[in-house]
């Protein structure tokens, strides 16, 4: 049975191999802090990191992951202490929340790769996670009081 | 140990051990003899205090606020905390909030509970803080008996119970350590209780950090579509070719059968979003994950009976809505004075039509639902607005007892009005009840497109008497308006209806009128008009089509945008600035000077209007707007000639939540004929505010709602169902070109009001306005991605 390196733990899978990974996540491992929008790669709440790299679980196939290191918002931080989190509480972003996994993986991805930003590669950066919400300026406020976090950057 | 003599007061405080008898036991811990009855051994847990349904007290100084509102986004759950934190006096940090399930039996404490209409804290505030101040002073009491003081002598400062004279305290855990306080607040003690002063307040006023962003941030919050239960099965909808009318004519699953693992069958079942609106064939495809039930569903052929008269488009809709008007009788919502006499008797008339879209609720977590029976009774985890009418709307729809029903509130991924409908409930408890096995129900992105509820379509017809008058400066007077609003309700119902002998009567006259709650907000507008009318037309032929629901600032939204554009219209006619000219009508004569609430009126009639705390409303609406457009610099002669401003204000629904705000939109006319919104300056007045930060939070939400709506926002009809199915067709704000939002907050009123909607209406206009000012062009209809660019 294949197995999916998640949050630094091995888990064997038995899914068909087209499902999305979202689903594998959610239904077979209960790792349901990655949300469901869209299933269209339209929305980002369901955004994880792939070594590293912010991708839509939804349309990621499972038997392409397999081997691949896969990073959930449960595995972001033992605590509540990454400091993009601890940016999203300190400017109290979320109401609803239900985007906000994804919202936080988008940037701590785009942070580690850029970590200096421009207020437009932040917009650039961030268009494809939509908040229904709309806390789009808390996003960019928390987004812009950890630029240059080197804590981010070393993770 | 203290002991209390219950007969000197009304409630009973009592050593912890509330029964009568010796009980000795042996003791787990060491072998020693213990008496269960002394409230000192360590294995005697004290009972909780729990004085009403709306929190409760533990022994070890935790506080749990229960919050039997649902939880949205907007942040209920710390502003109700709050409330209680405040008037209990409670350590804020020991301060919880949960969300109690409901049943049969906890509805006749509750009471009703709907979440809804930015309604929780206007219509809570009260009560809430009436019950911590009556729990407070049976603390008092207790914890001065303790003391050896006076009651009144004693004061409460964050947990404790302090008596200043002789410099003891004791804290709230110890007084619920040391006796049971058995008692349940009376009415009459509400009334009597001794509410603090607003200069006294500590807590409310604070911008405390929100009690639910932590979980919210690491993946553990709890939605709907979190609820798992062992040996659940997974429900994947296959929709009909229309929106509402079809019907199931026979299911071929051959195919499922036979490729797919994991598929169980294919119910045929009804769907209903609330008792009243209209009913929807579906095909609930089962199977034991919700891959192979997504699987499955594209193997399943339904055929299905489409009647014609369903094969209809937005093209049709419109057309049908414009005529209305010519054609049938409405309902007059809102009559002053005599308009059709000043329409006669007018020099000039203006007229203009308005006209907006169906808008999506778009909530990100699709609607979903997981119903499982438990010896008999079914217990639905779920997130909905009116838990306490989905006891009884589900239990209808299986045949069975209210008290067979439970429900399981979890959080919602976003509502804006989505998740008062239940259509997914339903569904999931009829299959569960068929089944056998508990039933998880999700809708896809698609399913919900064509399973949801959007905003009506709305046309608007408004028309002036303007008529000469030398007694002004501007030689002329707005004598009447005359409104016709087409547009269909959000849920059945009835709704108050206003008959004033003039514009100087204080109480209408009242009447009721079928299905238009929501549909008439904000047509209620606060100028001083001698003669005014409302007539509403229902669209019939909207809901023939469409199970058309409440989005997010409901009929204020299309209201707003008609009245608001239309006092611009007016002031360019009359040569005023519209600033002037609004200030002018808001005098705030008669009606307009808003109501007190009642004290003979029961909480059904809160909805009513006229009676709500609305005192100072027209004044109020004319100092938000002094402020907004002082902080915008309205009017400065140093903006640039591709810049202009618009202005607009609103009060929210139907006079019954008195807030009252007011906004300036900057926008820029680019070379290439592009509009965009610089800034919106607002000031909102809510009266008392909870949380200043979380109302700005909802503020913001509001204000890019309404920038969303404006520009993008817009579900197409196309043969009787919605054309756009997932979000790269159905367009609306991303994290992209946002304006500045300046916003700013002011407490003018007696009561605290709702901050979820009232300002997301005032986008539309403001921006129409400041558009028509700087192009020339008057846009009427929305959205304006249709208008733009304007070259």
């Amino acid at each position: 049975m294949p197995k999916l390196n998640i949050n630094n733990k091995s888990y064997l899978v038995d899914a068909e191999p087209d499902t999305p990974l979202l689903w594998v996540l959610r239904e077979d491992l209960r790792l349901t802090g990655t949300k469901f929008g869209c299933g269209g790669g339209h929305c980002g709440a369901c955004t994880v990191h792939v070594n590293g790299e912010a991708v839509r679980s939804c349309q990621l196939r499972v038997d392409d992951v397999y081997g691949a290191y896969i990073t959930t918002i449960e595995g972001l931080s033992a605590g509540i202490d990454h400091p993009v989190q601890k940016a999203w509480i300190e400017h109290q972003v979320p109401q609803c929340g239900y985007c906000h996994s994804g919202q936080i993986m988008q940037a701590v991805s785009f942070l580690r790769r850029n970590p200096d930003p421009s207020d437009d590669e932040i917009a650039a950066a961030m268009r494809g996670n939509l908040c229904r919400c709309m806390t789009y300026t808390r996003i960019n406020k928390a987004i812009r009081s950890v630029v240059n976090d080197t804590d981010i950057t070393e993770v | 140990m203290t002991q209390f003599d219950p007969s000197r007061r009304k409630f009973i405080i009592s050593s912890t051990a509330g029964v009568s008898g010796l009980m000795i036991a042996q003791s787990a811990l060491g072998g020693a003899v213990v008496n269960l009855l002394d409230p000192g051994s360590p294995l005697v847990l004290p009972e909780n205090f729990t004085p009403c349904v709306w929190f409760t007290m533990q022994s070890s100084g935790e506080a749990n606020i229960h919050i039997f509102k649902q939880e949205l986004g907007q942040h209920v759950g710390t502003a109700f905390a709050q409330i209680v934190a405040e008037e209990l006096d409670l350590d804020w940090s020991k301060v919880n909030i949960d969300y109690p399930e409901m049943d049969s039996v906890q509805v006749q404490k509750t009471g009703q509970q709907l979440t809804g209409g930015s309604m929780s804290v206007l219509t809570n505030f009260t009560e809430l803080a009436q019950s911590a101040a009556v729990a407070r002073q049976f603390l008092v009491e207790a914890g001065a008996e303790i003391l050896g003081s006076a009651p009144t002598d004693c004061i409460t400062q964050s947990g404790y119970v302090i008596d200043p004279i002789y410099e003891e305290r004791i804290s709230y855990s110890e007084i619920l350590s040391q006796t049971t306080i058995s008692h349940t607040i009376q009415p009459e003690e509400l009334a009597e209780a001794t509410l603090k002063k607003r200069e006294d307040y500590k807590i409310i006023g604070q911008s405390l950090p929100a009690l639910d962003i932590e979980e919210k941030v690491n993946g553990k919050a709890k939605y709907s579509i979190d609820a798992y239960v062992p040996n659940m099965v997974y429900g994947k909808m296959s929709l009909a070719p229309t929106r509402l009318g079809s019907k199931i004519l026979s299911v071929n699953d051959v195919a499922a059968r036979e490729e797919i693992p994991g598929y169980i069958r294919t119910l045929s079942l009804s769907a209903s979003g609330m008792p009243g609106m209209g009913r929807t064939d579906v095909a609930l495809v089962i199977a034991e994950s919700f891959p192979a039930a997504m699987r499955a569903a594209q193997l399943i052929d339904v055929q299905w009976d489409v009647p014609a008269s369903q094969r209809i488009s937005s093209e049709a809709l419109f057309a049908d809505a414009k005529a209305l008007p010519d054609r049938a009788e409405g309902v007059k919502f809102l009559s002053v004075g005599n308009v059709e006499a000043a329409l006669k008797d007018a020099s000039e008339i203006l007229e203009a039509e308005y006209q907006t879209s169906m808008i999506e609720h778009a909530a990100l977590e699709p609607r979903n639902a997981l119903v499982q029976n438990i010896d008999g009774v079914y217990h639905i985890y779920s997130g909905h607005h009116m838990g306490s009418a989905l006891i009884e709307i589900i239990a209808g729809e299986l045949g069975v007892g209210v008290q067979q029903v439970v429900f399981h509130p979890n959080l919602v991924g976003g509502s804006f009005g989505d998740k008062i409908y239940g259509d997914q409930v339903t569904v999931a408890a009829q299959a569960c009840q068929v089944v056998g096995r508990p039933v998880k129900v999700m809708l896809t992105r698609e399913d919900q497109f064509n399973f949801g509820h959007p905003k009506t379509i709305s046309h608007q017809r408004l028309k002036a008497a303007i008529k000469d008058d030398q007694s002004l400066a501007i030689q002329k007077r707005i004598q009447a308006i005359k409104h016709d609003l087409v547009a269909a309700p959000g849920s059945p119902g009835k709704m108050p209806n206003f008959q004033y002998d003039d514009i100087d009567s204080k109480r209408p006259k009242m009447g009721f009128m079928d299905n238009a709650r929501g549909a008439v907000a904000g047509s209620d507008h606060w100028y001083d008009i001698e003669h005014t009318e409302v007539q509403y037309f229902y669209q019939t032929l909207m809901t023939d089509l469409v199970p058309v629901g409440h989005v997010r600032s409901v009929g204020n939204f299309y209201n707003v945008f008609a009245v608001e554009s239309f006092i611009d219209e007016l002031a360019h006619r009359l040569k005023v600035d519209p600033l002037d000219l609004r200030l002018s009508l808001l005098k705030s004569r008669g009606r307009n000077g808003g109501a007190p609430a009642r004290a003979d009126e029961s909480s059904d009639s809160l909805l009513m209007g006229a009676g709500q705390v609305t005192v100072g409303g027209g004044q109020r609406l004319a100092n938000v707007l002094k402020i907004a457009t002082g902080q915008a610099n309205y009017g400065s002669p140093l903006l640039k000639k591709n810049r202009a401003q618009g202005i607009s204000i609103a009060a929210a629904e139907n006079r019954m939540n008195p807030t009252y705000a007011a906004c300036v939109a900057d926008i820029e006319w680019s070379k290439t004929g592009n509009i965009s919104v610089k800034k919106l300056t607002v000031c909102a007045d809510v009266g008392l505010a909870i949380n200043p930060d979380g109302i700005r939070s909802q503020i913001e939400g509001s204000l890019l709602w309404g920038m969303s709506s404006t520009f993008y926002e817009e579900a197409v009809l196309e043969d009787g169902r919605l054309k756009e199915t997932n979000f790269d067709a159905y367009k609306w704000q991303r994290n992209t070109e946002l304006p500045e939002l300046d916003i700013h907050i002011v407490e003018n009123g007696v009561h605290p009001s709702g901050a979820g909607e009232n300002t997301l209406s005032l986008v539309a206009p403001a921006v129409c306005n400041a558009i028509h000012r700087l192009t020339g062009k008057r846009l009427r209809s929305l959205p304006l991605k249709h208008h733009l660019p304007i070259v």
